[in-house]
């Protein structure tokens, strides 16, 4: 009975609810002036890229041909970024922009903030959209949007694309800019290349038709291709200072280990 | 000890484990309920099929992690990807959040494992609340009925090979199961009619012995609640944030007090330290 009973009383209190979401505020920025108003590709797609702190990334992305997947904007935008497939439902981001820093294998949890990926169609207003960011097509006029949602409440848009390319033709230069002062991208496109430009290195898969078309040239970090996520941070752990907590920590687990020892030591004893 | 001050512990441990991602903390939740649980374990109990379970548990669910999850920077090896599900990148980052997993059900286990290896079954029923004392008790025994029909299933199998009858087929199984069904149908009758004769549910549940709360008690269960209180209360300001080894691994962040919260949890242990006897 009391190993049963034990498993019972294990049940219940494994079911204890635990609250640990904290939801950070979010900021707006105004729209701001068109960035590649000299765009020179045949078709155009906007890019709007909301971080949690409210710094917006907008971006002007061209390409040659009839579509581009959102995957390639994305790549094409030069700035860094980890996917993770989805099956038939196509690729979820979790990363952009080195924001979150770290998470989890299942790319995001029921509570954490999230990158979610909106569309809009010819110049109308943001929609959801229906497929994970691998899977949706933009046309010439279209525009992709990310805002990283803190997941409380439904998620709201992120901030208007308007203004970010060019209603007529172009540049060959597209631009990043944030309109927040407390945000830099890390990696920037810097270069400009003619349409029949090499693709950039796709990371994890092999290169479509819509990516040849793009018009960023590769950031320096891009991830090979043998990498199994598209993510270009740092190979090396993150330097982890000595700090207050993990001397503590190292006390605290040497005591504890100790103690252990001394107990068994003394179980063993004959009484 | 008490039962509820320990479940009170147990408790606490389990918020501590189950709110938190970082393996620093998991590791310290296991190292203090490993030495509650030898401080306070029953005379000759034995720890050794209680650890050995949980480390194929949490070997098992690194394993799992590892093979599965293809996420991370750091590929060890990379498996043909005609291989079904498992085959693609095996990375350092799966095998730490693996490791972290395997650590979280070791902590679990070890949190919840004093009310069994170191309460009586009594105890623990004596110690639900009175609203749920009788659910509580009929549980028990509808559960404790299981090894009992397991120890019935291999006696009638043991009278019927005496008569030379071996099970060769389904179709010979209820040879078996008709008789067990009788035999466990004649025990529940004979426990109600026990119980009944006992005065199961006339009135409220003596007891030979109360347990009473001791001072010891008051403190451990104070002691417990107040740090998984902090624990969490730190996790959901963000002073102790989320962790995870991805998309490349990263040293775990550490901060003092909820390294402090962790060690006090082997506060049942330093009250009670003469309490255990015991192989391992």
């Amino acid at each position: 009975v009391r190993a049963h009973v034990a498993r019972v009383a294990l049940l219940a209190l494994a079911s204890l609810p635990v609250a640990t979401v904290a939801a950070g505020a979010v900021t707006r920025h105004a729209p701001f002036l068109p960035v590649c108003a000299s765009a020179a590709w045949t078709h155009h797609v906007a890019l709007v890229i909301e971080h949690g702190n409210g710094a917006v990334i907008r971006l002007c992305i061209g390409f040659d041909s009839v579509s581009i997947s959102g995957e390639d904007v994305l790549r094409a935008s030069g700035l860094e970024f980890a996917t993770a497939n989805f099956g038939s439902l196509g690729d979820a981001v979790c990363q952009i922009d080195s924001e979150p820093s770290t998470y989890p294998p299942s790319c995001f949890s029921s509570s954490s903030p999230y990158w979610v990926l909106f569309v809009s169609r010819g110049g109308s207003g943001w929609g959801a959209a229906d497929h994970g960011v691998s899977n949706e097509q933009f046309s010439d006029g279209d525009a992709q949007g990310f805002r990283y949602d803190p997941q409380s409440g439904s998620p709201s848009p992120p901030v208007s694309a308007a203004g970010t390319c060019p209603v007529t033709a172009a540049t060959n230069a597209p631009a990043p800019s944030s309109t927040g002062a407390v945000h830099t991208p890390t990696a920037h496109p810097s270069t400009t290349q003619p349409s029949s430009a090499t693709p950039p290195a796709v990371a994890g898969g092999t290169a479509t038709a819509s990516a040849q078309a793009a018009v960023v040239s590769p950031a320096s970090t891009e991830t090979p291709p043998d990498r199994p996520v598209h993510s270009v941070a740092s190979a090396l752990p993150a330097s982890g200072a000595v700090n207050a907590g993990l001397i503590v920590a190292i006390a605290a687990a040497v005591a504890l280990l100790g103690l252990l020892a001394v107990q068994l030591i003394r179980s063993r004893r004959p009484a | 000890m008490n039962a509820r001050a320990l479940a009170v512990w147990s408790a606490s441990a389990l918020t501590i484990t189950l709110s938190t991602d970082n393996p620093v903390y998991r590791g310290l939740v296991v190292i203090a309920g490993l030495n509650v649980l030898v401080a306070l374990r029953r005379p000759g109990t034995r720890l050794r099929p209680t650890l050995l379970a949980l480390c194929v548990a949490a070997l098992s669910a690194t394993a799992l992690t590892l093979l599965l999850s293809h996420t991370g920077a750091h590929a060890l090896v990379t498996l043909p990807g005609s291989i079904p599900i498992v085959g693609g990148g095996i990375t350092l980052e799966a095998l730490v959040f693996g490791a972290t997993t395997g650590l979280g059900i070791a902590a679990a286990v070890v949190a919840a494992a004093p009310l069994s290896l170191a309460l009586e079954g009594h105890q623990l029923v004596d110690a639900l609340p009175r609203a749920l004392s009788r659910t509580g008790a009929a549980i028990a025994t509808a559960v404790n009925l299981i090894p009992a029909v397991s120890r019935s299933a291999h006696e009638i199998r043991d009278a019927q090979r005496m008569r030379g009858w071996r099970a060769a087929h389904v179709s010979d199984w209820p040879e078996i199961a008709v008789p067990i069904v009788l035999t466990a149908m004649e025990s529940s009758v004979s426990l109600a009619e026990a119980m009944e004769a006992r005065g199961y549910g006339v009135g409220r549940r003596t007891h030979f012995r109360s347990a009473r709360w001791q001072m010891t008690d008051v403190v451990t269960a104070v002691l417990a609640v107040a740090a998984a209180s902090t624990f969490v209360a730190l996790r959901i300001t963000g002073l102790s944030g989320a962790w995870y080894p991805f998309p490349s691994l990263t040293v775990p962040p550490l901060d003092p007090l909820p390294v402090v919260c962790c060690v006090a949890l082997i506060a049942p242990a330093l009250l009670r330290p003469h309490a255990a006897l015991g192989g391992f």
